[in-house]
């Protein structure tokens, strides 16, 4: 019945889209509702945050500039890791399988991983009257870069895992490998390492988790810090425009370095690496990798203590630890099933430039000014809503990433093969089903890790919209860093790590099986 | 100038080649024919240098370049290759591609070089378009161009002409036998085209 299941499926396109428009949607109208309840000129404490003064727009420019340095730090020596990793005899199957695990432990745990062994090495710098104290900003910067070196990593293997191979061997032919690195390898995986590097960018500027622990003042903390110390949310909407007009002119260069660089991928790119890089140097980036794994384990295995210490911390965290679970595997569905009704929107159809512009804009927000927006609406809708507070940050925060993956993956779908399924298909279901969803799933399924990823590691707008007893587990490792637990937070950061970990591996074991029975 | 001793390649347990033999002389064009699969293209990969050999030895003017486990790089063997799809960079101009391949060319060498082989393949409207702006015919021209440029002693090309229309491949086929009666290469030339081979009037290999 092809009349019914065309209908089906435009059904649940429109409920996708609705419900994807609500969600998103009504946080931007709760920021607005802002301005209607508060007299924000008159108002002293909300008058005095007001962006002009010399001090936030210094601050600004900082942290765009603390921004830049982790950026480009972080690319640069992810790019050099996978280029010598993918060289290597067997890198790309390493790479395969030990970069999935690293990046779906969320880089706010990272970032916390990284910040403990700082702090535990410059506690053991002064106990043991080494001169070693890394602090302040080129502290933060450290370990924001590490933290952001796997996604770094991934970006730059990406970007050269789609190059076409025979447009390398081609240039092979005509001159030496450097030549061929300078002239052709790099300007065409630029684009994408520069679209990555713009990513790191914008997900630094909007942290401020790691630099806090270093008492380092960020302008995202500054949002923050507007919104609880006076409760206006007016002032920290206004503090936060400044920063929301650099991440959305930052968005529409990344954006059309992304579109550019589609041109020069290939759809399929097939056979292995031709590349090989000297034995030393694809040792050393093997080594390093190791290293980004093993380090802060090692680091918060020998923090956590005992057993029954570390079994003692779980237990203790045990109501946060089902939250952040709970919370996390609802984002990612919802990410991945209300993402592809987003994707399409963004596809096709006459909203097509309202759709980017919701994404973009939720994408760029930073995390407090999304749970004013929500807190705004809750407040008015009333007390119900609350349990649902924490997975709707997440979604407002995280499926504007889902609806980003997923329309690239539509985007990289072979046409031709779903043009033949139009052709043959006894009804849009059956096409679906049978061509476009087989074609798609890797894809998808990266969508829902992402997405669980981010939601797993969320942090700046659970804090403001957790209901009591609702608390994250990264809510309770980021004040216990406070307080300065360090025990507990070695053992709760080693237990996040570990599970991420664990659904990271099983993710591979996953991608790797179904590639190997398509190969058959 | 290029002679192949009881060449072999394997691929796991899949054996594709075994005890190719043939010799080319100086200047001299073949055909390198064979049904679908047999492993033409696999013997132009070898002789490239972009495949190591399982077995045999290949030698270039009387230098070994490659035997199992070991083999000269690409870029050393001095060859001009047109693959079967054109393969152009797609972030280069017309003119960039051509120019990449004639490394080590003072400025006027390589001005006067790319004139002339825009000249033979009828480029010289076209340098300063991008690939994504060429027509498939367009494409071919320029891998034609890129590999005639560097003035290879060895030049390989893997089925060049394959889904040109007759009139674009014969004009595209009266280019490289302009280019062979100047400059006297050696070529090898994979196809199953009889045509072609009759308008190549050239030795034919048979795997």
């Amino acid at each position: 019945m092809p009349g019914l299941s065309n209908a089906l499926d435009r059904l649940l396109l429109i409920a996708a889209q609705a419900a994807a428009a609500i969600l998103l949607g009504l946080p931007l109208l709760g920021l607005l509702l802002v301005f209607f309840n508060t007299e924000i000129l008159s108002e002293g404490p909300a008058a005095t945050i007001l962006p002009l003064g010399y001090r936030p727009l210094g601050l600004l420019l900082r942290s765009a500039g603390f921004s830049i340095a982790v950026a480009v730090f972080a690319s640069l020596a992810g790019g050099l890791i996978a280029w010598g990793a993918m060289g290597a005899r067997r890198g790309v199957a390493i790479l395969s399988l030990a970069l999935p695990p690293l990046l779906i432990v969320p880089i706010s745990i990272h970032g916390l991983n990284w910040a403990t062994l700082i702090l535990q090495l410059n506690d053991w710098g002064m106990r043991h009257r080494v001169p070693i104290q890394i602090n302040g900003w080129a502290a933060a910067c450290l370990a924001e870069v590490l933290a952001f070196l796997p996604l770094a990593i991934g970006v730059a293997w990406t970007s050269l895992a789609l190059l076409d191979r025979k447009l390398l061997e081609s240039a092979m032919i005509f001159r030496s490998p450097r030549a061929v690195v300078w002239r052709i390898t790099a300007p065409m995986a630029g684009l994408v390492l520069a679209v990555g590097m713009g990513l790191i960018f914008l997900l630094s500027l909007s942290d401020y988790t790691v630099p806090s622990l270093f008492a380092v003042q960020v302008y995202a903390l500054e949002i923050f810090s507007a919104y609880s110390a006076s409760s206006h949310p007016a002032g920290a909407v206004l503090t936060a425009l400044p920063m929301m007009l650099l991440i959305c002119f930052s968005m529409v260069v990344i954006l059309k370095a992304g579109f550019r660089s589609r041109l020069l991928f290939h759809a399929s790119p097939a056979g292995s690496w031709p590349c090989r890089a000297a034995g030393w140097y694809s040792g050393s980036a093997l080594t390093l990798l190791f290293l980004l794994l093993a380090l802060p384990m090692v680091s918060l295995a020998a923090g956590a203590g005992t057993f029954p210490l570390f079994f003692h911390a779980i237990e203790s965290a045990r109501s946060e630890l089902l939250v952040s679970l709970r919370v996390s595997l609802v984002t990612a569905v919802l990410a991945l099933l209300l993402g592809i009704g987003v994707a399409r929107g963004m596809m096709h159809g006459r909203a097509t430039f309202l759709w980017w512009a919701l994404v973009c804009l939720l994408f760029a927000m930073p995390a407090p000014l999304v749970a004013i927006g929500i807190l705004q609406v809750a407040n008015r809708a009333g007390a119900w809503t609350e349990p649902f507070l924490p997975v709707w940050a997440c979604l407002a925060r995280f499926l504007p990433v889902g609806a980003f993956i997923c329309y690239a993956v539509f985007q990289r779908m072979d046409q031709g093969l779903l043009e033949a399924a139009h052709v043959f298909q006894r009804n849009r279901l059956h096409g679906a089903l049978r061509v476009a969803f087989p074609l798609a799933w890797r894809g998808l399924f990266m969508a829902a890790a992402a997405s669980l990823a981010l939601a797993l590691g969320e942090l700046g707008a659970s804090l403001l919209v957790a209901p009591p007893g609702e608390s994250t587990l990264v809510i309770r490792l980021y004040n216990l860093l406070h307080y300065g637990a360090s025990q507990e937070v070695a053992s709760l950061g080693l237990a996040l790590s570990l599970l991420a970990l664990g659904a990271g591996l099983l993710l591979t074991a996953l991608m790797h099986s179904q590639k190997k029975s398509s190969h058959a | 100038m290029l002679e192949l001793r009881q060449v072999g390649k394997r691929f796991g347990n899949t054996e594709v080649l075994s005890e190719v033999n043939f010799r080319l002389g100086p200047g001299e064009i073949a055909t390198l024919t064979g049904p679908s699969g047999c492993g033409k293209t696999t013997v132009l990969r070898l002789i490239s240098g972009l495949e190591m050999l399982s077995q045999g030895e290949i030698h270039m003017e009387g230098r070994l370049v490659s035997c199992p486990q070991w083999g000269v790089p690409p870029h050393r063997r001095h060859i001009g290759c047109v693959f079967q799809e054109p393969r152009l960079w797609p972030h280069l101009t017309v003119r960039g591609n051509i120019e990449f391949a004639l490394s080590g060319w003072t400025r006027n060498e390589r001005l006067a070089r790319l004139e002339k082989v825009a000249q033979w393949t009828g480029l010289t409207a076209l340098l300063d378009r991008h690939p994504c702006g060429l027509s498939g015919g367009e494409a071919r021209r320029v891998a034609l161009a890129r590999a005639l440029a560097p003035r290879r002693r060895l030049v390989l090309m893997d089925e060049p002409l394959t889904n040109l229309d007759a009139a674009s491949a014969q004009s595209l086929l009266d280019a490289v036998l302009q280019a062979w009666r100047e400059e006297q290469f050696a070529l090898l030339y994979v196809t199953h085209d009889p045509a072609e081979m009759q308008s190549l009037d050239a030795r034919i290999l048979t795997i």
